[in-house]
């Protein structure tokens, strides 16, 4: 039973949907993908967003970010047709086309599923440069420290996907408990006089009921939002200590736009992160890393590679 | 390094022949060859621990710590080995002869093992170690109820007793809970010393004595059981120099360089995973298996790990797998709803043991796909 200690808000709230992230979907301009020799798509589903990046000889060419339905099948279907909108481009003349992510093994529509750890090095490579040796993938549901070599192959990694804190989900929850559309949390979080404490649970469970008692006794919101993201740096922090974290460090996943998360990550492990290249979107790195594989699988294919 | 053929002599070890000089121990001889000895005290640089003389007394924190000189130390006693009569031997001591027959992995070889391993782990903190939930824990909240001092350190995912504890096999019915750890943590300008992580291997004691040629550090005996700790009142006083061979053959969290975060270098040859089970990848055993979903793993010739693939159809994924690869033998597989999930987690396991992904599965195929 929630006794919630509401916020002040600006007065008309309705059942507002916090935690909603907006979908957005991109086409480049300087393309054409009729000139392009291999068309190539890469669809991450998972457990919060689907993500698909098409590519034209290796450049980014439409991309879509949307919630996962209920069907991975459709959620598929829906994304890939979302980034070919307005194109002129249909999925028949996609030359090959990779699944990745949790439900990677129930998209008919792709020819080969791939593991999402793969992708995520392999996008991770694209996104931000062949320098990047440690990856920190904060998703929807789990997250995961993944090292690579110069060409974004898979060296080691870990997985925590026991517990939701410091992940989209984690960031939904608070999003919602404390009427802050989940876009802001990141900025609002570190707009503190000082850095407060973080909370003392770094379950989310627990830091829910700790947030409202932090409210109770006068800490503003973005107080109470500081000591949140603190609390979840900390925790993600100790999962990359355990694959003996390596520069340059890059952070792929939802969370990468996190501002408040990232800056304090970088604080506690003392390393700077990794800017992405120029529209280059890491939250995409898992679509992009599978669409760069079916490139490679057609090439392969057809004998050019 | 050896005079001629004629001063080798041959011996067989779990069937596979090799060459060895008439002075070399067991364990170097089957160095030599693909069959791996777990060993938690043997070091490939030092002499053996059993016989190592102790001293009346040694330091911690400054402390004077009594012990005895009574006995010695019998190592870890994890290398033994059965010889053709039956009887069990250390592979780290016992000189190689003409003839012999060793098996490494005989059912009294594995049942000594494993019960020496547990008693190693029964006085260190292994709650960790035998969780269900091990791999991609951060240890920072726990369901399990474990209390933060018994959680284990930061060597967490690359420690060379956890590694070697999965390859014999820990028991989870005779581990209970570690004893109360009042952990004595001293912190060094250069390195952290937990004195309540110490197995007693005596590594530390050796390289100091043998390569560094300086016996800072020393153990006695208490209990019969070692007691590691510094020759003198302080490590100034003990002559050391702070060259930190003792950290780098420490094979537990219990002698840690300061900010420890940086790649440790592997010291030994990785254990090899322990033996599963397996079956002959061919088209009849391929049709006794379920079409439900769960994950598969495909093993080479030499039962090695080289694919790890959930699937919805466990049975329609080998056929195909068969078409596609020659390299594979052997086969297993778990039945499991959630085998994206499970993928993962066995991927997981993998990687943490062998540094990289099985070779079908970013490698192979894939691998000539990357840039």
């Amino acid at each position: 039973m929630d006794t919630l200690v509401k916020p002040p808000t600006n007065g008309n709230e309705k059942a507002k949907e916090f935690f909603r992230w907006e979908e957005y979907r991109w086409t480049s301009q300087d393309i054409d993908w009729r000139g392009g020799k291999v068309v190539s798509a890469g669809i991450d589903i998972g457990s919060v967003g689907s993500k698909a990046a098409v590519m034209v000889d290796g450049k980014l060419y439409a991309t879509a970010n949307m919630r996962t339905g209920a069907g991975s099948a459709d959620s598929a279907k829906k994304v890939l047709d979302w980034a070919l909108e307005g194109t002129g481009l249909s999925q028949d003349s996609i030359h090959y086309i990779v699944g990745t992510g949790y439900g990677r093994l129930r998209i008919p529509i792709a020819k080969r599923a791939i593991t999402e750890i793969g992708c995520h090095a392999l996008g991770a490579n694209f996104v931000y440069g062949s320098t990047v040796r440690t990856i920190l993938d904060v998703g929807g549901q789990d997250c995961k420290a993944i090292k690579c070599d110069e060409r974004g192959k898979v060296l080691n990694f870990v997985m925590n996907d026991k517990c939701a804190a410091g992940t989209g989900r984690g960031m939904e929850t608070m999003a919602q408990l404390l009427s802050v559309p989940i876009v802001e949390i990141g900025t609002r979080s570190l707009e503190v006089d000082e850095e407060p404490e973080p909370t003392t649970s770094l379950c989310v469970i627990f830091a829910k009921s700790e947030a409202v008692s932090l409210l109770r006794r006068g800490w503003d919101v973005n107080k109470v939002l500081a000591s949140y993201c603190r609390g979840m740096a900390i925790r993600i922090a100790e999962l990359l200590a355990h694959v003996q974290m390596e520069e340059d460090f890059a952070i792929t996943g939802g969370q990468s736009k996190n501002i408040g998360l990232v800056r304090r990550l970088e604080t506690m492990l003392g390393v700077k992160a990794l800017v992405p290249k120029e529209g280059r979107d890491p939250q995409l790195a898992g679509a992009i890393g599978a669409a760069l594989f079916a490139k490679a699988t057609h090439e392969k294919a057809v004998g050019v590679r | 390094m050896s005079q001629g053929a004629s001063d080798l002599i041959s011996l067989q070890i779990d069937g596979q022949w090799v060459k060895a000089a008439p002075e070399m121990t067991i364990l170097d001889a089957a160095s030599k060859t693909s069959v791996y000895i777990p060993a938690l005290c043997a070091h490939p640089d030092l002499p053996p621990a059993p016989g190592l003389t102790p001293c009346d007394s040694v330091f911690r924190d400054c402390r004077k710590i009594d012990g005895s000189v009574t006995g010695t130390d019998e190592g870890c006693q994890l290398c033994l080995v059965q010889f053709q009569d039956g009887s069990i031997h250390r592979a780290c001591d016992t000189p190689v002869s003409e003839g012999m027959v060793i098996s490494t992995q005989s059912d009294a070889v594995v049942k000594q093992r494993q019960g020496r391993m547990a008693s190693i782990l029964a006085n260190h903190p292994h709650e960790c170690l035998i969780c269900p939930q091990r791999d991609g824990c951060d240890l920072t909240t726990c369901s399990m109820g474990v209390p933060p001092e018994k959680r284990c350190c930061s060597k967490f995912t690359f420690c060379e007793l956890r590694r070697v504890a999965d390859y014999v096999g820990i028991s989870r019915e005779t581990l209970g809970d570690t004893a109360e750890i009042h952990p004595i943590v001293v912190d060094g300008p250069l390195f952290t010393t937990d004195y309540s992580l110490c197995i007693g291997c005596t590594r530390c004691v050796r390289v100091c004595k043998y390569v560094r040629e300086r016996s800072s550090l020393a153990y006695t005996l208490s209990d019969g059981k070692v007691v590691m700790g510094w020759s003198g009142a302080t490590p100034r006083e003990s002559r050391c120099n702070f060259c930190g061979a003792c950290v780098e053959v420490c094979p537990t969290g219990a002698l840690i360089d300061k900010g420890l975060r940086r790649k440790p270098k592997l010291l030994f040859t990785k254990p090899a995973s322990p033996p599963v089970k397996s079956l002959p990848f061919n088209a009849d055993t391929i049709e006794g298996v379920p079409d439900t979903a769960g994950v598969l793993q495909l093993f080479d010739a030499q039962r090695r790990t080289i694919c790890i693939k959930g699937t919805p159809n466990l049975r329609e994924e080998l056929k195909q797998q068969a078409t596609s690869t020659n390299q594979a033998k052997f086969f297993f597989y778990e039945e499991s709803g959630m085998f994206t999930q499970r993928e993962s987690e066995l991927l997981q396991e993998f990687s943490q043991e062998h540094n990289h992904l099985p070779t079908l599965n970013t490698g192979g195929d894939l691998d000539d796909l990357l840039g």
